[in-house]
């Protein structure tokens, strides 16, 4: 059955492949009035925005690397190391250790869920 | 797992270890779960989207992704706001993780099932997703010069894994605007991976060094 999201989304690529050389950032804030956002949801579209941008400069990064075998788990160390830069290391341990532990929780709730 | 060192001694290669395998694991559990989540092909509309296919049949990572899932956002930013769509999503990491991983699995299934990509290169895509947006959600929790919120950094490891339901919602979603071929075919390599899956962490499971007993044999046993 059709939900609404749906019919959002649909309204939204129909909307916008009308003119698909526009600028999305522009044709997103464009919304607000259409569809009458407070500023709260903009505030919460603009930070997942963030993050959609975020994701897509770290993966461009990631698929620069030459594919050796670890040249993931290097890439990941590598963008680690740089986070923490400038940090003691009783504080990267601290901050991995806190990773670590939660990993187990998140793999241990999964399971619940099973 | 404590860590109480961390240099090229030890810790620093171990937790790499440690975590690479997290993410593995992670992706892959999401996979069985869409496996499920999509197991009956979406209704179609009327109504084709140009920029979904687009997006399809575009090369990896050229930005025209990037465009799709912005309107995503928008999508459901407005859903949210009309309480209408019930994907139940708490907040803006979350809602970006399973928009960035539903279109990734979506494109990734459809490139599979057309010959574009092998299976290993698939599941290798999608691990290389995962682990960029968990850099990514590390890197915004910590902040240089500032006292580091270790909780803030369990809660970013937490936004790693996205629920399964709204991601296999969007997955179903936009199978809708694409044609009953591409829409057989995303569905047949969400399957496929799902399958592949399997076998894979069961095998990756084993590696989990730093990570206790009784969670690696959680994860072994639900395969």
């Amino acid at each position: 059955m059709e939900n609404n999201f749906d019919k959002i989304l649909e309204s939204l690529l129909m909307d916008f492949e009308k003119n698909p050389n526009q600028d999305i950032d522009n044709f997103i804030q464009s919304l607000k009035t259409k569809y009458s956002l407070n500023p709260q949801d903009m505030h919460f579209l603009s930070e997942t925005l963030g993050y959609l941008d975020g994701f897509e400069k770290e993966a461009a990064s990631l698929s620069k690397v030459p594919q050796t075998i670890s040249y993931r788990k290097d890439w990941l160390l590598e963008r680690l190391d740089s986070i923490m830069e400038g940090r003691s290391e009783e504080e990267k341990a601290q901050i991995v250790t806190a990773v670590s532990e939660r990993e187990s929780e998140v793999l241990s709730s999964l399971n619940n869920d099973n | 797992m404590k860590y109480t060192e961390y240099n090229d001694l030890y810790g620093r290669n171990e937790f790499g270890r440690e975590f690479t395998a997290y993410l593995n694991v992670v992706t892959g559990i999401q996979s069985l779960a869409q496996g499920d989540y999509v197991s009956e092909e979406a209704a179609s509309s009327n109504v084709k989207s140009k920029l979904i296919q687009q997006f399809l049949d575009s090369p990896m990572d050229d930005g025209n992704g990037l465009k799709l899932k912005k309107l995503y956002a928008a999508a459901m930013t407005i859903a949210q706001s009309k309480s209408a769509g019930n994907l139940n999503v708490n907040n803006a990491a979350q809602t970006a993780v399973i928009i960035d991983d539903a279109l990734t699995r979506f494109k990734v299934s459809y490139l599979k099932e057309n010959g574009t990509l092998n299976i290993d290169d698939a599941i290798e895509y999608l691990v290389d997703r995962t682990t960029a947006r968990a850099v990514f959600l590390i890197d915004k929790v910590i902040d240089k010069g500032v006292p580091v919120v270790l909780t803030a950094i369990g809660n970013a490891v937490a936004a790693v894994c996205p629920p399964a339901a709204p991601v296999g919602r969007i997955i179903q979603s936009s199978a809708r605007f694409v044609t009953p071929a591409v829409k057989q075919a995303v569905h047949r390599g969400v399957s496929f991976i799902a399958e592949k899956s399997k076998s894979i962490l069961s095998s990756v499971a084993s590696s989990f060094v730093s990570i206790g007993q009784s969670v690696r044999s959680k994860v072994k046993n639900w395969f």
